[in-house]
């Protein structure tokens, strides 16, 4: 116990009682010796978050085993105040116990061999304490609790959940699967107050414990996921995705509009500079760390649940993002709290200015970090974009509302900087059918990606979407009014990319399976373009195209050959891309020719396009073209084979939810939070 | 003239029916054959007589035949003492107010009156009987009449006063009693009559009196007849019809009169009356004689109906005069509908809303054990029923930590949820398994949902006007919408052509949805997915019913996967599978629910949806055989190793010409629809489009453009067709 010193006459630092009370536990006395009341006032003093850790941190391994006793039972004192009636002492309650959990993990990983449950929570009915622990967590988000209180308890969670690099070792989580904290979670979401307030969190943690563990064993998490049909849970699940990457998006136009408008000085700037990381793009990135959270959230739900498709459309009124509230604004929380006045106030609808669906502000945020294609970090970022893209344009539903010409968006679609592209700001653009601006944003990946590194998984997945979308508006006979050429030409560049670039790709990748893709796009054009273009202009436009870039498809046939000739891997690849190429070499074997003949009794060197354009439209006859078996199939998106390892990857190498110690010392700043 | 001859020569048409019916029941036999006499008097010559005596009556002899007629109503006081003095004493001030009261105490409920009869049923015959007759009707006379026409004539209701058709069934049970023994009694009201009349003869009146009501006896008894007797055998004529009973009420100025069509309103069949509750709410409003008379009418419909209580409400509000003086007494009709909107006029027997708190723990309480017990254990078994657990997992949860009403709130997803907890109980649960339907017991506020539910719609096209460009416009309407589909299905319905099809609102679709080219007065259309029923606010609410589920095969598409996976890859890929088993709900019992109600769900283009399903399912079953066939377990892509196969097999060969010519004809074949959208103005292409497809979406464009008309006024004065046939009726009224 630490004396009371007049305060001008201070030797040593001034030692709270609370502090002292620590040193007590930890030296392994018992504390509440001759005070039966002691716990009860323990908790009514404000706990020192920093000492406690200090304190701790300054035990090593040894001494916490030796110490286990002491720091079961603070945790088991801390775990019963849960249950108090006063506010504050389940508030001190909370913080105490998260700065212990926290420093526990800390320990644990810094030695593997560390005994953590033992020490946390005791080596005799773990299954039982936490049990308690994880209803009376329930219960404090579920009841009439002020916000202060739920949001501890959210940090506390993650605290647990974040607790180890690899999160399918955490042994805690397991006690997590079996009592299962969802539906207590996933309720927070459906109403706007506590969806602005709590959104982010409750996501971030639901989308951590469905990755627990979720290859080997069924994940409750997930499976409730799938199931959850409640439209307004579904609705706020989408919302605080949806608000969360419109702030990401509104920060780079921020950030875009301070850049200044110097063209090609910056492109100069950007040359010499690029071996260092510019601060902006530093900036960047630590933006996108916030955002992959809720990509992966939304991947689980758009993958896993029956009923998130509905919400897709939702146009989300815009609201504040729900940051979380800065320190002062939690004390003022907290005194309003205490006076007993309600929360911070729900935004309005008069609010609204400006709203957009998920589905349109994830193109746009896609859009923005596909820019970026010096990073790996990125890529994957704009990989998991793409498998949500894959898909939903799967579904038929998300499918009919994105052709739904009454459903229309202005979705901004982001366009980088490039040299060889006018840069005249980005033009105002219409609204449209999602579909439009998903053609859009797949083409200007296309356009924008050929590189040395060439991302062949990305562009798979791109040319996927295309053939997922077409395959749909053949099926139901959707025309959308498109400017299909756009495509045409992306594709042209793609394949004289790869053409080109053969030698040094096929060294490390294989090409072959992209080229076949874009080859079968043009397939569908040839072989099934009555049953979804829109004017019959456009087929003689397809044909016109391929004339006029018949080099290009000659030279990929000519590769093709040689591939197919020599023994090797590839050969089989090259046999496969050699038929795709059959229709568009016929069509280019009828119409030359023709264009050839024509040309010579007009004696004409340079026709015009419409020239060209008639000789196509009088030249069908006699053409024969080959119907292409299973054209519009195709393998639909399967997690558990193909992408387990990214997934994976994905997890221990996304910023954020790798982001421990950032998350951890926002959780205890929180935490410390003066309360 | 010509006017009042539209109903007539409407009604020539009928007679022989009711000839025929009249023969083949014979008890009724005598009433009826006036009936076909006054009949033949109308349909020719004798109509004109008939007009010149409303015309006569107002202006010259009004006294005679108040009296008459009002002698003739108030038998009552009669029998009981006949001494002429009794007669003479209402005579002086009007004889409107004793009537009304009692009217109002007993004929206000017809629940208490049957039950009052049925008691006094058992024994039939004797003085008691009589005496019962004598209090409970005012006007024991038409009532009788009515009722004994109710055997032939098709048209009105069983009672005469009780013309709701939505009384429950027991009640209907003692109504057939209670009219055998009115057939039975048939005779002595006649009896008493012509004893009456004896009486009267036989004291010494003031002549006129006498004169008016000695001819109308014996026309009665068969002999021609003078003009004021003609007019009371008019009304208790079958052909007496609401269309008839309106103009009277408008036109007549005598006491007597209208308070006997006042009760005569209730022998009317309600859709018949509802079709000139304008009309009526007009004269309640400014004419207050009219207004005493109808005024328990009113309150009865009111009390049967939520639907009538709210256009009654509304049609005040709207008709009302603008009271810009603030005058200490509010008039009748500003009164009338705040009683209305302040719910104090409900059903009789539903317990006020404090009870209801101290009632519902009871209801969940499962142990108490009252009468109702055996109900409730039954519903505890039936839980494990399918529809029930399903019903169960729809529930929507109580919301976290609030226990304020949500109601009119759009984004808690119960804004037109009155709280009303009887389908909550076990009660509730159990008849909606038997598939019958309940009534609100609770007294939760019955004409809320609907009120909340026009507000906002009125108050998104409110907010629309403050957006200033039209895609902004168009976005938020849409956004609007899918807020307001948060809180539906719900006890709500389009308080226009509900006559036509009770329905509940189970969707707004926004997609289909469009901001009109109009200014700003009515800034949008919208479509209505509804759920025909048989009384909204009787039946369960449905429900919800997410579109995926219609459409949704993503579970058999796991199953597939898991079992692909399973086969090529080898390791049991647990994670959709487990999804599998833990996703029980089909679309299959969604439908089902939602069929309950002998009803049709109107999504638009639900086969669809099933075919291209069932179409994609299939042909993943081709594949999936397919690559078991080939015994191929790699990774590569299907597509692919597909079309290496084509390179053995024969291709399929197709001319280009042909393709080019297909889509020529079928982008010819799109022609009229290719109507392209206009940002700016969206409503054109939709109303372009939709004008062309199938009959049904016709029906809700019609019904959409008249919600739309009817947005402009906020005041909800209903522009549907009832308008126009209003407006034209009020020129013959002119």
């Amino acid at each position: 116990m630490s004396k009371r010193h007049p305060s001008g006459t201070i030797k040593k630092a001034f030692k709270e009682k609370v502090v002292a009370i620590y040193e007590t536990i930890f030296r392994g006395e018992d504390p509440s010796a001759g005070n039966p009341n002691f716990w009860d006032e323990f908790f009514l003093l404000k706990p020192k978050v920093s000492c406690f850790e200090v304190e701790l941190l300054k035990l090593s391994a040894d001494q916490l085993e030796a110490n286990k006793i002491n720091i079961n039972l603070l945790f088991t004192k801390c775990l019963e105040m849960l249950k108090a009636e006063q506010n504050i002492k389940i508030v001190y309650a909370l913080q105490t116990m998260g700065a212990l959990t926290r420093i526990l993990y800390q320990k644990h990983c810094a030695d593997p061999n560390f005994d953590l449950i033992g020490v946390l929570v005791g080596s005799n009915d773990v299954d039982r304490t936490m049990e308690d622990l994880i209803k009376s967590l329930s219960e404090l988000i579920c009841a009439d609790f002020p916000c202060i209180t739920k949001k501890l308890v959210l940090k506390f969670l993650l605290v647990i959940v974040t607790g180890f690099e690899n999160i399918s070792s955490n042994v805690l989580l397991d006690h997590f699967m079996i009592n299962s904290m969802f539906d207590p979670l996933i309720q927070l979401l459906s109403l706007p107050e506590s969806r602005s307030q709590f959104g982010r969190d409750v996501v971030l943690l639901n989308t951590l414990l469905i990755t627990y563990k979720k290859q080997e064993a069924a994940n409750p998490y997930l499976v409730k996921l799938s199931l959850v049909d409640d439209e307004l849970v579904l609705h706020g699940y989408a919302q605080v995705i949806s608000s969360g990457l419109q702030e990401f998006c509104r920060k780079y136009i921020v950030v875009k509009q301070q850049e200044p408008q110097n063209s090609w000085l910056s492109s100069i700037t950007s040359m010499v500079g690029n071996m260092f990381v510019s601060e902006e793009a530093h900036n960047k990135m630590e933006k996108l760390k916030a955002n992959d959270s809720l990509l992966l959230a939304l991947y689980e739900a758009v993958h896993s649940s029956r009923n998130f498709v509905t919400v897709f459309a939702y146009i989300q009124p815009h609201e504040r993002p729900p940051q979380p509230p800065s320190d002062e604004e939690i004390e003022a929380d907290h005194q309003d709290d205490s006076i007993g006045a309600p929360a911070t106030p729900t935004p309005t609808v008069e609010n609204v200015t400006h709203s957009s669906s998920l589905l349109a502000t994830l193109l746009e945020y896609c859009s923005v970090i596909m820019q970026d294609v010096k990073h790996d970090v990125s890529l994957t970022s704009t990989k998991l974009s793409f498998i949500v893209l894959t898909v939903v344009t799967e579904d038929n539903y998300a499918n009919s509302l994105m052709h739904d010409p009454n459903l229309v968006f202005q979705v901004q679609i982001h366009k980088a900087v490039m040299r060889h592209r006018k840069i005249g700001g980005d033009p105002v653009v219409p609204a449209r059918p999602i579909v439009s601006a998903l053609l859009d944003l797949v083409i200007e990946f296309i356009v924008t990606h050929l590189l040395k590194k060439f991302p062949v998984d990305l562009y798979e997945l791109a040319l996927g979407i295309i053939v997922r979308l077409i395959c749909y508006q053949k099926r139901c006979k959707v025309r959308i009014n498109y400017q299909w050429r756009d495509l045409w030409h992306a594709l042209f560049s793609l394949l004289k990319f790869l053409q080109s670039a053969e030698g040094q790709l096929l060294k490390k990748l294989n090409i072959f399976p992209v080229a076949q893709q874009a080859i079968n796009i043009f397939n569908l054009f040839i072989t099934y373009g009555d049953t979804f273009l829109s004017v019959e202009s456009l087929y003689d436009d397809l044909y016109y195209e391929i004339i006029r870039n018949k080099s290009v498809f000659d030279n990929i046939y000519s590769m093709v050959l040689r591939y197919s000739s020599s023994e090797g891997d590839n050969k089989e690849y090259s046999l496969r891309l050699m038929t795709s190429l059959n229709n568009i070499r016929s069509i280019i074997g009828h119409f030359t020719p023709k264009v050839d003949t024509w040309l010579a009794t007009q004696s004409l060197s340079t026709p015009t396009e419409a020239q060209i354009l008639e000789v196509v439209r009088n030249g069908y006859e006699s053409l024969t073209l080959k119907l292409v078996d299973n054209l519009d199939q195709f393998q639909r998106y399967t997690e558990t084979p193909n992408h387990n390892a990214f997934f994976a990857a994905f997890i221990s190498i996304s910023p954020d939810l790798n982001s421990r110690g950032e998350l951890n010392s926002n959780s205890s700043r929180n935490l410390s939070a003066p309360v | 003239m010509e006017a009042v001859a539209v109903p007539f020569s409407q009604n020539t048409s009928k007679p022989p029916v009711n000839d025929k019916k009249s023969t083949s029941s014979g008890a009724a036999y005598r009433t009826h054959q006036r009936n076909p006499s006054l009949d033949f008097r109308s349909m020719g010559t004798i109509l004109p007589p008939l007009s010149s005596v409303t015309q006569n009556s107002s202006i010259s002899s009004k006294h005679q035949r108040n009296r008459s007629l009002d002698s003739v109503l108030q038998i009552i006081p009669e029998i009981d003492s006949p001494t002429q003095n009794i007669i003479e004493t209402p005579l002086k001030h009007p004889p409107l107010k004793p009537s009304l009261s009692l009217s109002l105490e007993q004929e206000g409920s017809p629940v208490f009156r049957y039950k009052a009869r049925e008691s006094s049923c058992g024994p039939v015959v004797g003085v008691p009987t009589v005496l019962d007759e004598k209090i409970i009707l005012s006007s024991p006379k038409p009532a009788i009449r009515a009722r004994s026409y109710d055997q032939t004539s098709l048209g009105s209701s069983d009672s005469g006063i009780c013309s709701s058709d939505g009384e429950p069934i027991e009640i209907r049970a003692r109504l057939t009693v209670s009219a055998e023994y009115l057939d039975l009694e048939c005779d002595k009201p006649r009896f008493s009559l012509t004893s009456f009349e004896d009486t009267q003869t036989s004291e010494t009146e003031s002549m006129e009196e006498r004169r008016s009501d000695l001819p109308e006896r014996s026309e009665e008894n068969g002999g021609g007849g003078s003009k004021p007797s003609s007019l009371l055998r008019l009304f208790e004529c079958t052909y007496f019809d609401g269309p008839m009973a309106m103009n009277y009420l408008f036109k007549s100025k005598e006491a007597g009169v209208l308070s006997y069509i006042g009760n005569k309103l209730f022998t009317f069949p309600p859709d018949e009356m509802d079709f000139y509750l304008h009309q009526i709410i007009v004269m309640y409003i400014h004419m207050p004689e009219v207004a005493e008379v109808i005024h328990p009418y009113l309150v009865l419909r009111c009390r049967q109906s939520v639907e009538f209580s709210l256009q009654c409400a509304w049609l005040l509000d709207a008709y009302s005069p603008d009271s810009v003086m603030p005058s200490k007494k509010k008039p009748r009709g500003t009164k009338l509908m705040n009683m209305i909107l302040s719910d104090e006029i409900r059903p009789k027997g539903s317990v006020p809303k404090e009870k209801v708190i101290k009632v519902n723990p009871m209801f969940l309480n499962h142990t108490d054990v009252d009468e109702s017990g055996i109900l409730k254990r039954t519903h505890k078994r039936s839980t494990s029923d399918v529809t029930g657990a399903l019903k169960k997992s729809h529930k929507r949860n109580a919301s976290v930590g609030s226990t304020k009403s949500c109601v009119g709130d759009l984004s808690t997803g119960k804004a037109f949820d009155n709280g009303c907890s009887c389908s909550d109980s076990s009660v509730g649960v159990l008849t909606e398994l038997v598939g019958r339907e309940m009534s609100c017991k609770c007294g939760a506020p019955r004409l809320l949902p609907q009120l909340e539910f026009m507000k906002a719609l009125v108050s998104v096209g409110k907010r629309l006007a403050g957006v200033s460009t039209k895609d902004g416009k168009t976005t938020r309407l849409m956004a609007e919408l899918q807020t307001l589909n948060l809180n539906l299905p719900a006890r709500v319905w389009l308080p226009v052509h509900s006559a036509v099809s009770r329905h509940l609102v189970i969707r707004v679709p926004p997609e289909a949805a469009v901001v009109l080219n109009s200014k700003d007065k009515a800034p949008y259309l919208a479509y209505f997915e509804i759920l025909e029923i048989s009384d909204p606010s009787m039946c369960t609410i449905p429900v919800k019913c997410t579109p995926t589920s219609l459409r949704q095969t993503r579970s058999a598409d796991n199953l597939l996967h898991a079992e692909q996976s399973v086969s090529t890859v080898g390791t049991g890929a647990a994670t959709p599978s487990l999804l599998d088993e833990s996703m029980p709900a089909s679309p299959a019992l969604h439908r089902a629910t939602i069929g309950q109600g002998n009803s049709m769900f109107t999504v638009d283009d639900c086969d669809d949806a099933w075919s291209q399903e069932d179409d994609e399912i299939s042909q993943m079953y081709l594949r999936r055989s397919c690559s078991q066939l080939r015994d191929r377990g790699d990774t590569i892509s299907q597509m692919s190793f597909e079309s290496i196969d084509s390179r053995d097999r024969e291709p399929t060969l197709v001319f280009a010409q042909d393709i080019r010519r297909r889509l020529q004809e079928s982008i010819e074949s799109l022609g009229p629809k290719g109507f392209k959208r206009d940002p700016e103005d969206p409503s054109a292409s939709v109303l372009k489009v939709n004008s062309t497809s199938f009959i049904f979406v016709d029906l809700i464009v019609e019904k959409t453009v008249e919600i739309n008309l009817w947005f402009k006024r906020t005041n909800f004065i209903f522009a549907s067709y009832q308008n126009i046939w209003v407006f034209n009726r009020s020129v013959y009224h002119a």
